[in-house]
């Protein structure tokens, strides 16, 4: 299915197909031209191609067109749409686009390029920085010679990441300015801006998103392009060595930027003041903005698009022509605590929350809290007999290759410590297995902790962590944890991609972000170079074997390796077998099947016994045959092989999408 | 079943209030289903209609955790000029409803007078069949549909041009929506032309078309004719679903669960004959029982037995026996006929 609606300009798609030789249509040419000139941007003519971009896709877009000659990340969501969207408007020769193993190494091989200069983009999620905050810290001394754009998406309402740190305080903490879009235009032009910017100030710069910029579509009208930047490297030992008595000088020029920069955020276009009542201003930025321009679209308002540094000086003046100053911002109170420094009085965080993401309602709210906006007695909800649905949780995919080794952990009673992926989902039930989850790569250092210090009560400890993960941040503990000589086994699960993030690959898989071949790096080999003397590979379909493989390592001193083989089933190719059903004569209900957890196993309703008799969803089920391996009465069946079947497609499924996406033949 | 008639005036009422609307310069539309239902295609032909229609548009989606079987949601707005992304609570004119609790899920989005148009396909979530000893479904089956809700069997309305396809069939949603949103036909058109696989193209056209015809004729007769309301609520598969549950279905307040219950199951175990193999730990399905301190096996939350008897069965030393009470609720046993473990 195409995710993408219109896609980029006539120049862009033409640019893009002349140098994709392969003849592949990147870009879609579906574009509309404008009848009525849309009120929104000044520099608009009559006949303008529209395009509706996401946050992410407006980001690669103006990195295109401002010449970059790298692109670097690792997938993380809301960000990860950045790159595979360049990778896909752009040819090889004009960008060289790829995953790296970790935000880190995109951040180093981002300096590097620099250096050799190109203009470089590198995007990460929020929490994907903090890995990179080492070098970050000291980027900004070395600085850049073809502008570095960090795109950093940050994720309140915890959508899809383990925290929701405010990463506006990462730019203060690191000295480095950072644009806030509020949206796909803003994204578009604040990237273009933030090359230049960072060329021109020698300094790397931050373009900040959140989810619902990221992801939001919204029209964008494209600046002209920019050829790629040229460049080479030239020795600078003196600004490139970060040897102490280098960085001492360095530290004085970085401070001196950034009260040079100070004075240059009094002047810039990207702050607005928007003057409307006297009664109520409002200082606020990104997508909060869009928020108060709906709710109260008489006050006056204060937009950041930089918000650091921030403008003392316009801030202050704009404090003094309102009554009533407000700050409007998501998460921590980032700019409410900058205008009390500025001594300048607002109020913020009484009044909305600092937690999750702010939405209209609860700017709405917040407003009424503060007595700007009368609590209307809503006529939300027109019946008021809104009925309330139960939850509906993210699962593993029917046929995910994940669950034997959860279902089999459970029953082995291991402490088991995750990781970050698809099968942090194991956390949840029925699998139920995993006992932590903290950050990349965690699982393997938390096991050592648990390993060594305190007490399991007995119990073995298992470390799990996908593949991609493990070359992301597993390699130092698993080297630690064998020169610990801890008792523990790690279990990875190669399903041969990154699939949290929608299927990238990874320096494990034999190909890169544009789906060339690429040097595959040997997992197992990596593992018995750091010392682990038992690495076993099994295929997590073959219950039987993942279980001996399971209990053999955790019955092994000191560290072992498991490694369950089994690609994803949804990607990068949907992998279907023959499908299975459920002999209803002979199943008891005992339901162990749906202990996996597969969405594809539920309830056949048009039974009436008790308990409950199982139904495989022909439309969900892949073939995987690991229900069918564990059924005890041997109830389960490929289609096509005897008992009694369930009810044909013209008669009356019972559960689940039912109406079977495939043809069972 | 809904009281078919109330909700033909309802939406006689409904009709008529956005019949005044003709002209219309904004609105905000939000969309719900469950991943891989097509929900995002469908925004982006909504998006692209709005567009072609003069009007500026953003629309938000939420990607992420939202794999295969998650719920998903999009905000869609439209205007002269647009500022947030996301529709505040009441404001939506319109709900498109991809799957049945996906659509409720989104009503207070829906402003008085909306219309929410939800699909009668059903998926019913492995979270919504976790009482096992019941056998309650968690989802809400007798809900009648509030105020503004239009129910469609999409499924029936699509006929062979979605056969085997629900995804497809889905765009008979936006048939329906095209006549309430006003824009040109063509506009519309043009919209799935450009935002579906070519190959998907023709198929999701005879969709719209067919919604679009269903819910026309609706309006025209203001529910009355052969495809009105209590029709597509009650239709074909769905309804036969329905029915068999109510067959025993013991409603509770909420309208939420449908309970069977039987009473509870006992297990006996002969703790002498106990050598504490560990097997039926293994694979007692509910993960209740425990070897206890003297390594001998117990059940350590006997309320979610379910009586399966795989344990009786497993057992090599015959210690576990599992005894149900009757159906019939006389409250005796029924003696060896009801121990399992004893498959004919």
């Amino acid at each position: 299915m195409s995710e993408e609606i219109n896609q980029a300009v006539e120049s862009e798609a033409e640019r893009s197909s002349e140098k994709n030789g392969n003849g592949a249509s990147v870009v879609r040419l579906d574009t509309l031209e404008v009848k009525q000139a849309p009120p929104k941007s000044s520099q608009k003519v009559a006949k303008t191609r529209v395009d509706l971009l996401s946050g992410n896709e407006s980001i690669a877009l103006a990195a295109l067109h401002s010449g970059v000659g790298m692109a670097v990340g690792y997938p993380g969501t809301p960000s990860t749409e950045t790159l595979e969207y360049l990778a896909k408007i752009s040819s090889d020769a004009e960008v060289y686009v790829d995953w790296s193993t970790n935000e880190k190494v995109a951040l180093d091989v981002a300096v590097g390029g620099s250096l050799a200069g190109d203009r470089i983009l590198v995007t990460t999620k929020h929490v994907g920085l903090n890995v990179a905050m080492d070098s970050l810290m000291t980027s900004p001394f070395i600085g850049v010679n073809g502008g570095v754009v960090i795109l950093n998406a940050d994720d309140p309402g915890m959508h899809s990441s383990q925290n929701e740190q405010d990463n506006r305080y990462i730019a203060r903490f690191a000295g480095v300015p950072m644009f806030e879009p509020a949206d796909s235009q803003e994204a578009y032009e604040f990237t273009r801006a933030a090359f230049e910017l960072s060329e021109t100030w020698d300094t790397p710069v931050i373009v900040r998103t959140t989810t619902r910029v990221s992801h939001s579509r919204s029209r964008v009208i494209p600046m002209p392009a920019q050829a790629r930047r040229e460049g080479e490297f030239q020795r600078n030992p003196h600004k490139y060595v970060m040897l102490p008595g280098n960085a001492k000088a360095r530290h004085v020029a970085h401070l001196d930027r950034l009260s040079r920069l100070e004075t240059w955020a009094e002047g810039i276009p990207f702050n607005r003041e928007e003057i409307r009542s006297n009664k109520i201003g409002v200082v606020t930025s990104s997508i909060s903005y869009e928020y108060v321009r709906d709710i109260l679209p008489d006050a006056s308002v204060f937009k950041l698009g930089v918000t650091f540094p921030l403008p003392k000086e316009r801030l202050r003046s704009f404090a003094g022509k309102v009554e009533k100053l407000l700050v409007v911002e998501e998460l921590d109170p980032f700019l409410e605590e900058a205008l009390a420094v500025f001594g300048v009085s607002a109020e913020g965080k009484k009044f909305f929350p600092r937690f999750g993401e702010l939405s209209p309602s609860l700017v709405r709210e917040g407003f009424e809290k503060a007595g700007i906006l009368e609590a209307v007695k809503e006529e939300v909800s027109s019946s008021g007999t809104v009925p309330s649905v139960p939850p509906r949780f993210p699962l593993l995919c029917a046929g995910c290759s994940h669950a034997t080794p959860f279902f089999i952990l459970k029953e082995l009673d291991a402490v088991v410590t995750g990781d970050i992926g698809c099968y942090t989902l194991g956390a949840t039930e029925p699998l139920a297995s995993m006992d932590t989850c903290l950050s990349m790569g965690s699982s393997i250092g938390m096991a050592v902790g648990l390993a060594k210090a305190g007490s399991t009560a007995g119990r073995p400890v298992v470390a799990v962590l996908g593949d991609s993960t493990f070359l992301h941040a597993g390699i130092p503990p698993l080297i630690d944890a064998v020169h610990r000589e801890a008792n523990l086994t790690v279990v990875i699960l190669d399903n041969g991609t990154t699939a949290m993030t929608g299927g990238q690959p990874h320096p494990a898989t034999a190909q890169n972000i544009r789906g060339e071949k690429a040097p595959k790096v040997d997992i197992p080999a990596i593992c018995s170079a750091a010392g682990v003397s038992m690495v076993n590979i099994v295929d997590p379909y073959d219950v039987g074997a993942t279980r001996m493989a399971l209990l053999n390592a955790m019955n092994k001193d000191g560290v072992s390796v498991v490694i369950t083989a089994r690609s994803c089933v949804e990607s990068p190719v949907k992998s279907r077998g023959r499908i299975y059903y459920t002999d209803s004569k002979a199943c008891d209900g005992c339901q162990l099947c749906m202990n996996l957890g597969c969405p594809a196993i539920g309830w056949d309703l048009s039974i009436l016994e008790m308990p409950r008799r199982v139904r495989i969803d022909p439309g969900l089920c892949s073939g995987c045959t690991v229900c069918a391996q564990i059924c005890p009465q041997g109830a389960i069946l490929p289609v096509g092989v005897g008992g009694t079947e369930p009810l044909s497609e013209s008669g009356e499924p019972s559960i689940g999408s039912g109406k079977g996406g495939r043809d069972l033949a | 079943m809904p009281e078919s008639k109330s909700s033909a005036t309802k939406l006689q009422k409904i009709v008529a209030e956005n019949d005044k609307t003709k002209e219309r310069s904004s609105g905000n539309v939000v969309l719900g289903g469950v991943g891989g239902q097509g929900v995002i295609t469908a925004s982006n032909t909504i998006s692209f209609a709005c567009i072609d229609a003069g009007f500026d548009v953003k629309k938000s989606e939420v990607h992420g955790m939202s794999q295969r079987g998650g719920s998903v949601v999009s905000h869609l707005r439209f205007g002269r000029e647009v500022h947030s992304v996301m529709v505040e609570l009441g404001k939506a004119e319109w709900i498109l409803g991809f799957e049945w609790e996906e659509g409720l899920r989104y009503l207070g989005y829906l402003k008085p007078g909306g219309v929410a148009f939800i699909s009668v396909e059903r998926r019913i979530p492995p979270s919504a069949q976790v009482d096992r000893r019941t056998g309650s479904v968690m989802y809400p089956y007798d809900v009648s549909p509030p105020e503004g809700v239009v129910p469609i069997d999409t499924y029936e309305i699509a006929g062979s041009a979605a056969e085997g396809r629900p995804a497809i069939a889905q765009t008979v949603l936006l048939g329906a929506l095209s006549v309430e949103m006003g824009f040109d036909e063509e506009v519309w058109r043009r919209a799935i032309a450009a935002t579906v696989p070519s190959k998907y193209v023709e198929d999701n056209l005879i969709c719209f078309d067919r919604g679009r015809a269903w819910y026309e004729e609706i309006k025209r007769t203001g529910g009355k004719s052969k495809g009105t309301i209590s029709a597509a609520y009650g239709n074909g598969r769905t309804a036969g679903t329905v029915a068999t549950l109510s067959g025993h279905a013991v409603g509770s307040t909420t309208g939420l669960r449908i309970s069977t219950d039987r009473g509870k199951p006992r297990v006996e175990i002969t703790r002498s004959w106990c050598k504490g193999c560990n097997i039926c730990v293994a694979v007692c399905p509910e993960r209740i029982l425990v070897l206890d301190r003297h390594e001998i096996a117990v059940l350590s939350d006997p309320d979610r037995c379910t009586g399966c008897g795989l344990c009786a069965r497993m057992c090599p030393d015959l210690a576990i026996e599992v005894w149900l009470d009757s159906f019939a609720g006389n409250g005796s046993l029924k003696g060896s006929a009801a121990k399992l473990g004893e498959k004919q």
